[in-house]
């Protein structure tokens, strides 16, 4: 009996340590937070907006970790084929909605055709996928400058004048989408964060219900017993869902707080779709293949999977991601820089799916969401912290980039260190 | 008479100039366990090679013959066509996912798939799959072998063992098999594990799927086999119903052939006065994959010691546990004096020079000169060919020139000069120019691994005829590691078989064929183990 309970308590600290990378961001956001001294309203708005800005680029770099191609550096290409549809659909005078809908619509064909080429040259230089990936993303960026700074207006033609530079030649190294693009997707539904966790605590309480429903009558059924690892879920997330309610609807603090944060819904409803195609698709034969030659290249082979076409599908998927993610991030922004809109997403979603406790072999969804919050909880106060702790705004900024940095250093580190202690057991 | 249902004819494969199978036959039964015996190197795996249509066939230029299955000649040129023909291969090492479920290996690629909306857009990719139906079929798979294990285990918390017989399920699943091949299943396996599998092999057997059984244990062989067919050198040796032939007579088969004519000695044995050149007790080598568990060895002055055995017996790692480069255990004595704390420094300034068997890696600086490669341990440990100025060295160019120029003459290294990088030259003569660094150390003692691996034939007498040489004028301890038996017997006095970690015997090279072969298949130790068993039990 005590030699169970001994090796019970072992066990759960072996599954701690799997979240030790998490654990010490969570703790690092916390403290972060408190030494900056920004007000709760400013920081929930800054979390929320960038979380729907930046996760669906994050999720974009899941399948190719399964896959066994680590973290895809290349993502910046797929952004700047997001770019390029903005460019044009905006060219083209199309406002609102619709002009989201049609980036939407151009990117995917220019992504899919990026994403088998880099699928073709990573399957050239297995074994080194993350960095050729990232050198790569250097070398489109020559690519894409020369076409949209050189060739627009002397080979191809453009119609919007305004876009472009002065003596007509290339597209301006700043575009603002105020009256066109802007807000194309935040604004099919946004609402204030007293409302959304209202919305949101109804709607998971309801999933929960149904989830247990399901469980007793499969039960009932087939006989497979209730675990009890779902009751204790399904009970601590009612119980959380029920106190935010609580707090957003009967404390007049907490409800002065949440109704100045407005909340991009519509952003998040394609976020959570993103999270169920991951989810759906690893139940798939194709998310098996991936799996399994994720894991090992040649015993795939062995039992007949295709394992460059695997490979270049896995690339594909998470091209077409990123350009989508990015047109999601830029309509919400609002404004373009665009030779260098593309340049740092790739180190920020990397940077927030090690902070979520991913590897380079291991990831999911759960990894991206943590990832993204903590991250962005972590960014959005840092020149703050910085500031506080320094006595200087300048410093803060340069804060900031090196907490990028310092972060992807630190997980990755973190990372190995733990999986060499798994490799000693 | 049932007829077979499978048949390889005239089978001839050529890597280059070297051939590795020359007029092979092989005809197997159904409902039949068939043996295939034969040293390393014999043939078998490319001959398995070429049944399952291994891109490493085609890639160097096919082979010449005929395959007959169920009678009718058929092209196996891809392993799909030979999965799809219904051949199925339980691999040596485990071709596994370590981190997928034993359901999820065994189904591997053919996964049972749900009908859903999805499936019907996209196809067999985007069709869900049923893992519910995958733990059922994988259930029913290991229950054919015996094996009660949870299906949905990682692979990675099995014990070695019980691998084998996923694999097996895994094959078994293929509702075609018609051939399943079983690549020295046993080797991994405890003494009640691999009765477990030879049982689970004849079930097989009887209902109807024909298994051909590679394996270096007779007694398995003689207790489950039907027919045996033996090959040797590429060659066939002989093909036999199991009933028809007995262990001494299938051991003379595999090791027994033309010696080489034995070189010319006028004095051989060595000297009987102690102190022995080197003695190792209790020696253990920690070398992944040539294991050594327990050797004792005394090797006499002028001496030329061979260490033979099969692959993987653990034969190669004593020369490399003796210089220091993997991590050894147990007592080493040079000239009777011990040795302790190993490192190659310290075993070169004894007076042992070795000879890698690892020739491009720990054996030459490729993109060196030829000139640099014999030198650099002279100079390095024997602080020869160096100008000295006190303060620092340098190498004696003038020197370091003549010593190649004269090894070059001895050995007959083919090159362009003395400058010429190593990378360039054949394996014959690198090998040469691994020999002539050692001999530059002088050394009282030479180990040498595999001298002649990978060698052409008249590279090889030459090589053998100067280490004889060696021995008999300067009265130097030759030992020499080889996996080519004969070459062994051409030369040594005196040959240690090693079977699994432990010496199997010292043999005379004209001991017979049949104690050879008795003695490389570890039927001493195995016979004497299983009375142990027996007595205890």
């Amino acid at each position: 009996m005590h030699k169970t309970m001994k090796s019970r308590l072992k066990t759960m600290g072996v599954g701690l340590k799997q979240y030790n990378v998490v654990i010490f961001f969570i703790i690092l956001a916390v403290a972060a937070y408190f030494v900056s001294g920004v007000a709760p309203t400013v920081f929930l708005q800054e979390i929320a907006s960038r979380f729907c800005r930046n996760a669906f680029l994050v999720l974009a770099l899941i399948i190719p970790v399964i896959a066994g191609l680590g973290l895809n550096f290349s993502i910046v290409i797929g952004a700047m084929a997001g770019q390029m549809a903005i460019i044009h659909t905006v060219s083209w005078g199309i406002t609102g909605f619709p002009s989201f809908l049609v980036s939407i619509l151009l990117s995917t064909p220019l992504a899919v055709l990026f994403g088998f080429l880099v699928g073709k040259v990573l399957n050239k230089t297995k074994g080194n996928e993350m960095i050729t990936s990232m050198i790569l993303g250097y070398l489109a960026n020559g690519v894409y400058q020369f076409v949209y700074l050189y060739l627009i207006g002397t080979v191809i033609p453009f119609p919007d004048a305004a876009m472009m530079n002065d003596n007509g030649v290339g597209i301006k190294s700043s575009l603002g989408f105020a009256d066109n693009f802007k807000y194309s997707l935040t604004n099919v539904w946004n609402t204030n964060l007293a409302n959304f966790i209202l919305i949101a605590g109804v709607v998971v309480i309801l999933l929960v219900v149904v989830r247990l429903v399901l469980a007793v009558v499969r039960k009932k059924q087939k006989g497979t017993p209730i675990k009890p690892s779902l009751l204790l879920g399904s009970g601590i997330l009612t119980v959380l869902c029920v106190i935010l309610i609580c707090l957003s609807l009967f404390n007049e603090k907490a409800q002065f707080t949440l109704r100045f944060v407005t909340f991009p819904v519509s952003a998040l409803v394609c976020v959570l779709l993103l999270c169920l195609f991951n989810g759906w698709i690893f139940k798939t034969k194709l998310g098996h293949d991936f799996r399994a030659v994720g894991m090992n290249q040649q015993v795939a082979t062995v039992a007949g999977i295709n394992v460059d076409r695997t490979r270049i599908i896995a690339l594909i998927f998470s091209t077409v991601f990123a350009a989508w993610g990015q047109i999601i991030r830029l309509q919400d922004i609002g404004t373009m820089n665009t030779y260098s809109a593309h340049e740092q997403i790739a180190l920020l979603a990397v940077a927030a799916l090690l902070v979520g406790g991913a590897s380079v072999v291991k990831a999911g969804n759960k990894n991206a969401i943590i990832g993204v919050i903590l991250f962005h909880a972590i960014f959005a106060v840092s020149p703050q912290v910085g500031t506080a702790l320094f006595a200087d705004s300048q410093i803060g900024e340069y804060f900031r980039v090196f907490l990028a940095y310092g972060i992807i250093f630190v997980a990755l580190a973190m990372n190995a260190v733990q999986q060499n202690k798994m490799k000693k057991r | 008479m049932d007829t077979y249902l499978l048949e390889m004819k005239h089978i001839t494969k050529k890597y280059g100039e070297n051939t590795v199978l020359k007029d092979m036959e092989l005809h197997v039964k159904p409902h039949e366990i068939h043996a295939l015996l034969g040293e390393n190197g014999a043939g078998k795996s490319t001959l398995m090679n070429i049944l399952f249509g291994m891109p490493v066939i085609y890639d160097s230029g096919g082979f010449e013959g005929e395959i007959l299955w169920e009678g009718k000649p058929v092209q196996l040129d891809t392993p799909m066509k030979a999965m799809e023909a219904g051949i199925g291969m339980v691999h040596q090492e485990f071709m596994m996912i370590p981190g997928f479920t034993i359901a999820e290996n065994i189904k591997l690629n053919r996964e049972p798939l749900k009908k859903s909306l999805s499936g019907k857009l996209g196809g067999k990719y985007l069709s869900v799959i049923d893992f519910d139906q995958m733990g059922r079929d994988a259930r029913e798979a290991l229950g054919q072998v015996g094996m009660d294990l949870d299906e949905n285990t990682l692979m990675d918390s099995l014990p070695v063992g019980h691998m084998q017989f996923v694999e097996i399920s895994r094959e078994i699943d293929k509702k075609n098999v018609k051939l399943l091949v079983f690549d020295e299943p046993t080797a991994v396996l405890t003494e009640s594990e691999a009765q477990v599998l030879l049982d689970i092999m004849k079930k097989l057997a009887a209902s109807g799927i024909a298994i051909i059984f590679i394996t270096h244990r007779l007694d398995e062989v003689m207790k489950v086999a039907d027919q045996v067919t033996v090959f040797r050198d590429g060659e066939l040796v002989g093909s036999m119903p199991i009933g028809e032939t007995s262990t001494e007579q299938i051991a003379e088969m595999m090791i027994g052939r033309k010696m080489g004519e034995p070189f010319a000695k006028e004095k051989s044995g060595g000297d009987d006065q102690a102190p022995f050149a080197l003695e190792l007790r209790n020696f253990r080598v920690d070398m992944p994959g040539e294991r050594t568990k327990n050797v004792n060895i005394q090797v006499k002055k002028g001496e030329i010691f061979g260490l033979a055995g099969l692959a993987g017996q653990g034969k190669i790692s004593i020369a490399n546990g003796i210089m220091g480069i993997y991590p050894s255990e147990g007592e080493l004595y040079i000239n009777g004096t011990q040795i302790e704390h190993i490192t190659p420094q310290k075993i070169l300034e004894k007076g042992c020079a070795f000879v890698s068997e690892d020739r491009k890696g720990t054996g030459l600086l490729l993109d060196n000169s030829i000139e640099e490669n014999i030198s650099v341990a002279a100079m390095k440990v024997q602080k020869k060919y160096l100008k000295n100025f006190g303060l620092f060295t340098q190498a004696d160019k003038g020197r370091i020139r003549k010593h190649a120029l004269e090894m070059i003459k001895t050995l007959d290294i083919r090159c362009t000069g003395p400058s010429q990088y190593t990378r360039r030259l054949s394996g014959g003569n690198q090998q040469k120019v691994c020999v002539a660094r050692a001999l530059s150390l002088e050394p009282d003692i030479l180990l040498v691994s595999e001298p002649t691996r990978g060698i052409d034939i008249g590279a090889k007498r030459l090589l053998m005829e100067y280490l004889v040489k060696l021995n008999q004028e300067k009265g130097m301890t030759i030992i020499i590691t080889s996996s080519e038996l004969a070459e062994l017997r051409s030369v040594c006095d005196r040959i240690a078989i090693i079977f699994d970690g432990k010496v199997e015997g010292i043999l005379a090279p004209d001991a017979s064929d049949k104690e050879y072969g008795l003695q490389m298949m570890g039927y001493y130790s195995r016979e004497k183990g299983r009375s142990v068993e027996e007595h205890e039990g």
